[in-house]
């Protein structure tokens, strides 16, 4: 398919710190691209540049088969939502969200009754006349959003929209915003360091770190098949074993690792390779009988999350963390356990560096 | 008043002895105010209600009977007024630039227009009657060229162009505070929206700026109506204000009364216009607070 | 394009506002007694007459001598004052502070008319002590304004955490409250040694010809003559208003006396 906006090979340095290095993507007609990444991963810079704000120094910016790098952003047909929202104190909510259609000079028929139809879309049909300052952060939030809808701009940008609300006002938005987005069909960047935001609003993503483009695939490719070590940290994995690639068996890749032999999915890698194998805490079951892959250890930490308890069981001088179900799980610090779990849920990551995947899920225990 | 101290309280769980204390710090200044400026202003005002020891108004009535001392305080009102304007126009790029320009070169400018304003308003005026005296640098300049011109010294226009320079730092300052409040993505949100950089000035950044405005011009007004010195040396006799005839009728006329009077009026006139032009602005002002 | 054609406007401008101060200075330096463009030649000597004259150097030492009795009368009165309004509750505050800055807000010959009219009528005499006086009054403010200021920026519990640690009120304030707005302090003093080398309004009316600062023999003289030695004595009060300002950078940064200036909005 087109891609309707085609950022190619985009660099931006600050003196020494390069803020994007050789970052590319595509977004297709009305497809929402959620740009995802830790703080200073270059997620906003690019947004920028796609804007037009920053200019940048290799690389360019396509839409719709035009090259804008060079234009100005009042003349990008763009719109952006910010995250202080950028609301105009001065104008009311509906010179507000009329600001863009007087830019293009619109009849102001035309704009009255846009105006109403975007409010109306946001659900804030009665607030035309109340002022930024009277309106909670939410409604604030919609006004931003309906002030870049209604110019039908051909590419929507928005820059963390939700992370200025509070967590339980921000998983309600995220859906509707969703909602909202795909009706309009405007192709979409959002930029956002929140993975759950990210799984639930977007078509696309793209993980950025230091600059580069880490994995660009689906939410649940990216959720289930993490490409790198960071991708998978990134995304919760928290278990990370070194080991080598002895041979391949039944459909699965055998891989020789501190926990004996592990059976997983095989990912085009070859006998002798050397590995890092990744498991969600969530896929590993108490019991021998989960899959084919068992650990049986000493119960070395077990802490309370809720729905599950967080176990962490150290066999052959390795560590392994799994969350049982609470219900299911009557483990004491000291009980030998056993887990399962089958291949299909363990991943083969390439080995970055001897010892990083040790040193990704020491990282992992520390942060709990 | 952003100037009440509010984060700066003393602990209230504090015992209120400590707070009695404290607060018979203020005593002193008190005193002073109340005995060497509150006691003699009422003294003043006293006596130009009173001039021959009983209530009377004559003194008023023998101001604003005679046309000439009318045109003074038109004069000082309309002197005060154009510098006020011009200082606001000349003054407004200058804080932009000073807004955005933050780190670098600022220091130059910062100096170079803020500094004049420790400098005594005589050493100022001096420098503008060398510069607009009948052989000053401006003559000899258009004169130089073929433009052949009076001097501007003891002219209105002399006087105003002095005030200005004595008072556009005081605009800058004010402007300047009121453009460093804008939230900055406000001209971006614009920006995206289609607006090119004229539109969001005047659409954007301007009318945030009204606080800035208005605070600069009700201190530019207020100083350049009670200045004395600058008038007084560039204008002369020829440029008589409110002040100046304070001094003449308090200094070398002595009729006490009658100055105190004429000072009174300049203190009434001049808060009238600033109360007027205040109320006029405050009105669309509540819409215009920074939303956080 | 509108950067460049900003920048040239603000250099056109900052290179004005310098020009008229410059220009006498320029003055002081000619070796030709009348004033002339372009100056005939290169003298100290106005400067020299000027600190031999008894008429300039007693206005010079006199201008001092008040600048100091100003400056520290001001900053002990206003620090006082701004600790004491902390103390009292908010409403209070408000109405006293507007009291103590409401000297700003009057034509300043009206202070200078009232006070010369208050001293005549008891037969005192023109002296430092009323100058003094009288340039106090619109000199307090402002260290009342910056003191004030900078309360805001202390950390209430700062001073809590040394109270319940066994500090009395006069130690909480030497070993925490004053070292933190010592830079207002000091700020305060210089502006107010400023204010009182620049003020004329008020000086004019409480002189004598016994007492006469600096800058109102200045205004004397220039009312009558424009020439190179009025120049110099203006240079000298530009000289005195610049080291002051020097010093307050050098010790706190010279932001500290542009919040000075600054009116409550």
């Amino acid at each position: 398919m087109d891609a309707h906006l085609d950022v190619r090979r985009l660099r931006k340095a600050y003196g020494d710190f390069v803020a994007l290095d050789d970052v590319s993507f595509t977004a297709a007609s009305g497809e929402i691209v959620a740009l995802l990444g830790p703080s200073g991963c270059g997620k906003t810079t690019l947004l920028n540049v796609i804007a037009g704000f920053l200019s940048p120094d290799k690389g360019t910016v396509i839409v719709d088969g035009r090259d804008i790098v060079r234009v100005p952003p009042h003349k990008r047909d763009m719109a952006m939502v910010f995250q202080n929202y950028a609301l105009f104190p001065h104008m009311s909510v509906e010179h507000n969200v009329a600001f863009g259609l007087k830019m293009r000079s619109i009849s102001s028929g035309e704009v009255g009754q846009r105006v109403q139809e975007a409010l109306e879309l946001v659900q804030l049909g009665g607030l035309g006349k109340r002022y930024p300052k009277e309106l909670s952060g939410g409604q604030q939030q919609r006004v931003a959003l309906a002030r870049a809808l209604v110019v039908r701009p051909s590419v929507l940008l928005l820059d963390e929209p939700l992370s200025n609300l509070d967590a339980l006002l921000r998983k309600r938005m995220r859906e509707e915003m969703r909602q909202i987005l795909k009706s309009a069909n405007i192709t979409t960047v959002v930029v956002t360091h929140d993975q759950e935001e990210a799984l639930v609003s977007a078509d696309r993503i793209v993980l950025l770190a230091s600059g580069r483009v880490e994995q660009s695939s689906t939410p649940n490719e990216l959720y289930e098949r993490p490409q790198t070590i960071f991708s998978a940290r990134f995304m919760d994995v928290t278990n990370f074993l070194d080991g080598t690639v002895i041979g391949h068996e039944r459909g699965n890749a055998v891989v020789e690792t501190a926990f004996g032999r592990l059976r997983a999915e095989v990912e085009g890698c070859t006998v002798g390779d050397r590995v890092t194998v990744a498991i969600r805490p969530e896929n590993i079951t108490k019991g021998e009988d989960a899959g084919e892959n068992c650990v049986t250890g000493e119960v070395i930490s077990s802490t309370y999350h809720g729905p599950v308890r967080r176990i962490e069981i150290e066999a052959n001088g390795a560590r392994l963390i799994a969350d049982i179900p609470v219900k299911r799980c009557l483990s004491k610090i000291g009980d030998r356990l056993s887990v399962s779990w089958p291949a299909d849920d363990t991943r083969i990551l390439p080995n970055e560096e001897p010892g990083a995947s040790m040193e990704a899920s020491a990282a992992e225990r520390v942060l709990q | 008043m952003s100037t009440t101290v509010e984060n700066g309280r003393l602990p209230a769980a504090g015992n209120s002895l400590l707070r009695l204390n404290a607060g018979l710090l203020l005593v002193p200044a008190l005193l002073f105010y109340a005995a060497l400026f509150v006691w003699p202003l009422v003294l003043s005002t006293w006596g130009s209600f009173a001039p021959a020891g009983q209530l009377s108004l004559e003194t008023y009535a023998h101001f604003f009977g005679d046309e000439f001392y009318r045109s003074v305080l038109w004069r000082s009102m309309r002197i005060s007024a154009i510098t006020t304007l011009m200082t606001l126009i000349i003054g407004y790029p200058i804080a932009v630039y000073l807004s955005q320009n933050w780190r670098k070169g600022r220091s130059l400018v910062v100096f170079l227009v803020i500094a004049p304003m420790f400098v005594s308003a005589v050493v100022r005026s001096y420098g503008w009657i060398i510069i607009l005296g009948p052989n000053g640098i401006l003559s000899s300049l258009m004169n130089s060229i073929g433009i052949p011109m009076g001097h501007l010294l003891y002219s209105e226009a002399g006087v105003i162009i002095a005030l200005t320079h004595v008072f556009l730092p005081f605009m800058v300052i004010a402007l300047v505070g009121s453009l460093q409040q804008i939230d900055p993505s406000l001209a971006r949100a614009a920006q995206i929206l289609g607006a090119n950089g004229v539109s969001v000035f005047l659409r954007v950044i301007l009318p945030l700026t009204l606080p800035g405005i208005s605070a600069g011009s009700v201190i530019v007004f207020c100083l350049a109506a009670s200045g004395f010195v600058t008038p007084a040396l560039v204008g002369g006799a020829a440029v008589p204000v409110m002040p100046y005839l304070v001094y003449k009728e308090g200094l070398l006329v002595l009729n006490w009364p009658f100055a105190s009077a004429v000072a009174l009026i300049l203190l009434v006139a001049t808060a009238l216009v600033t109360a007027i032009y205040t109320f006029a602005v405050r009105d669309g002002a509540s819409k215009r607070r920074v939303v956080r | 394009m509108m950067n460049r054609v900003l920048t040239v406007y603000v250099a056109i401008v900052s290179g004005l506002m310098i020009f008229p101060i410059a220009i006498v200075i320029v003055a002081s330096l000619n070796s030709a007694a009348y004033l002339s463009f372009p100056p005939s030649g290169f003298s100290l000597t106005w400067y020299q007459q000027v600190m031999s004259d008894p008429i300039w150097s007693d206005a010079l030492w006199l201008t001092l001598k008040i600048g100091v009795a100003v400056a520290s009368l001001s900053t002990v009165l206003g620090v006082a004052a701004a600790l004491g309004l902390r103390a009292v509750d908010n409403t209070l505050s408000g109405v006293l502070q507007t009291f103590f800055l409401s000297p700003l807000m009057l034509p300043t010959v009206l202070i200078g008319l009232a006070l010369m009219q208050f001293y005549q009528s008891l037969g005192v005499r023109a002296s430092v002590l009323t100058v003094t006086l009288g340039q106090l009054l619109i000199a307090c403010p402002y260290v009342i304004r910056l003191v004030l200021a900078s309360f805001n920026g202390i950390d209430p519990r700062l001073e809590r955490a040394a109270s319940i640690l066994g500090a009395n009120p006069v130690r909480v304030f030497w070993h925490v409250t004053f070292p933190l707005i010592r830079h207002a302090v000091l700020a305060g003093f210089l502006f107010s040694f400023i204010v009182s080398l620049d003020d004329v309004n008020i000086a004019l009316f409480l002189s004598d010809t016994h007492t006469t600062p600096l800058p109102v023999q200045l205004f004397s003289y220039i009312e009558q003559n424009a020439d190179s030695l009025g120049a110099a004595a203006a240079s000298l009060l530009v000289l005195l208003a610049c080291l002051a300002v020097f010093i307050c950078d050098r010790i706190v940064g010279i932001e500290w006396l542009f919040g000075a200036k600054q009116r409550s909005s």
